[in-house]
């Protein structure tokens, strides 16, 4: 997983911002780190299509290593009551658009995506 | 029997003679031989004589002593004292300590006198300039009184210096005049021009001195006048970027919250009127273009609709079986 890179003009706001604002910004922070996710292996419709099939495990795939990073940017975040699946179709709208049409337009592929929201969420906030 | 030095030389005188040589040396040797024998004798006597003077000389000598009287006791004895009187030291040392105190009190008193009378002397002098000073500003203000009454201001100070001079000299005071200089006087002069001339450069570095100090806390002061400037400047910007911060994380936010709206719409916007149809194969998905923004648009193996993520643009699927079906 690489490392989530804050913009420029947010670390002008570092001394100042507490835990609940930084959360504010932690949606836009986590989508860019979710589209980087999915470029960096090379998921576009036809894996997709597998993984939702054989209802594979986003979590699962991360590995320790990436599920340990991703449980501390959690903590760092705070609350993610805002990660949905909604919040991940509008990520993936702009650079994956094909993948973003996919949960959009199947139902079964939405549920599969849902279950994994809330995998992900699960984990992260035990 | 130890043999004697000059029998040694002359050798045994009892010895037999064995020709007339032999007997020749030993006649020698015994006239030798005598004549030793009474040189020896005759030092032997001369010692004696000495010997015997010697001895007269001590017997008269120990006779005169004993006639003096000096020697042993000769019958008489001289006694009596003297009386060194009574010697109180104690007395004489207070004495003398009075004494010391007295000296120290008339030096004391002389000393007082002294200064009383040196600081008279000094109050009649100063008393004396301060009248002397004053007489002369009296003098000098009523001389600028009158120049400026008779209005005499008009001469420059060359003529003035001129008049006053003039005035010296005739009091006595002035400089004298180079006709009646003397050699003396002259060196005096060009000494006194010498100084002037040291003390005009001396005032002249100092002058160039202080103006290059008067340069240095100019830069000094335009260097604070600078930092404080910066200062300011970066104190602005620091309050302008907090005021700016509330405007841009509410933009952050308002960004957020309007995607996150999108996000709701996402889920309207596929209720909404299906306009467009593609057909595929039972179970087949894949990609296909957006027929409103040529945007590709996934197809679900099993999904009925088709979204196009960028215009929202819904596709109807139909399916249809294939030949290899």
């Amino acid at each position: 997983m690489n490392p989530i890179k804050l913009p420029d003009s947010f670390k002008k706001f570092g001394g100042i911002l507490g835990k609940g604002l930084t959360a504010q910004f932690a949606q836009a922070l986590v989508k860019g780190a979710l589209v980087e996710l999915l470029k960096g292996r090379k998921v576009d419709v036809e894996k997709a299509t597998i993984w939702i099939e054989s209802n594979t495990s986003l979590w699962d795939t991360l590995g320790p290593h990436g599920q340990e990073q991703l449980r501390r940017a959690a903590k760092l975040i705070g609350n993610v009551e805002w990660l949905t699946t909604a919040f991940v179709i509008d990520s993936l709208r702009k650079e994956l658009p094909s993948v973003a049409s996919l949960f959009l337009g199947w139902l079964r592929a939405r549920h599969w995506l849902e279950r994994q929201v809330k995998q992900i969420k699960e984990e992260i906030e035990s | 029997m130890v043999k004697k030095s000059w029998e040694n030389i002359i050798g045994d005188p009892n010895i037999e003679p064995e020709d007339s040589d032999s007997l020749l040396a030993q006649t020698k040797s015994d006239r030798e031989r005598k004549r030793i024998q009474r040189q020896d004798e005759i030092e032997l006597a001369e010692h004696e004589t000495r010997k015997a003077e010697l001895e007269k000389k001590k017997v008269v000598a120990t006779t005169a002593v004993e006639k003096t009287g000096e020697e042993g006791n000769t019958g008489f004895k001289i006694t009596g004292g003297v009386d060194m009187g009574y010697l109180d030291l104690a007395a004489e040392r207070k004495e003398a300590h009075d004494e010391l105190g007295r000296l120290k009190q008339e030096a004391d008193d002389t000393a007082r006198a002294t200064g009383q009378e040196n600081q008279l002397l000094r109050d009649k002098i100063n008393e004396q300039n301060i009248k002397f000073l004053t007489l002369t500003f009296q003098a000098q203000m009523e001389q600028l009184t009158k120049m400026i009454d008779g209005n005499a201001s008009k001469k420059s100070f060359i003529e003035q210096y001129t008049e006053a001079l003039e005035t010296a000299t005739a009091l006595g005071l002035g400089h004298p005049s180079a006709e009646s200089s003397d050699m003396q006087t002259t060196l005096a002069l060009k000494k006194l021009d010498f100084e002037q001339g040291i003390e005009l450069k001396r005032l002249a570095r100092e002058e160039r001195s202080e103006g290059r100090r008067w340069q240095m806390e100019l830069r000094r002061l335009d260097d604070e006048r600078e930092v404080n400037r910066e200062e300011q400047e970066y104190r602005r910007k620091n309050q302008e970027l907090f005021a700016s911060a509330p405007d841009v994380i509410g933009r952050v936010i308002a960004s957020g919250l309007m995607q996150t709206g999108a996000g709701e719409a996402t889920g309207a916007a596929t209720k909404g009127k299906i306009t467009h149809h593609v057909e595929a194969g039972m179970g087949e998905g894949g990609e296909t273009d957006c027929p409103s923004c040529g945007e590709a648009v996934a197809i679900g193996p099993t999904a009925r609709i088709a979204v196009c993520s960028k215009c929202n643009t819904k596709l109807s699927i139909k399916r249809v079986e294939t030949e290899s079906e």
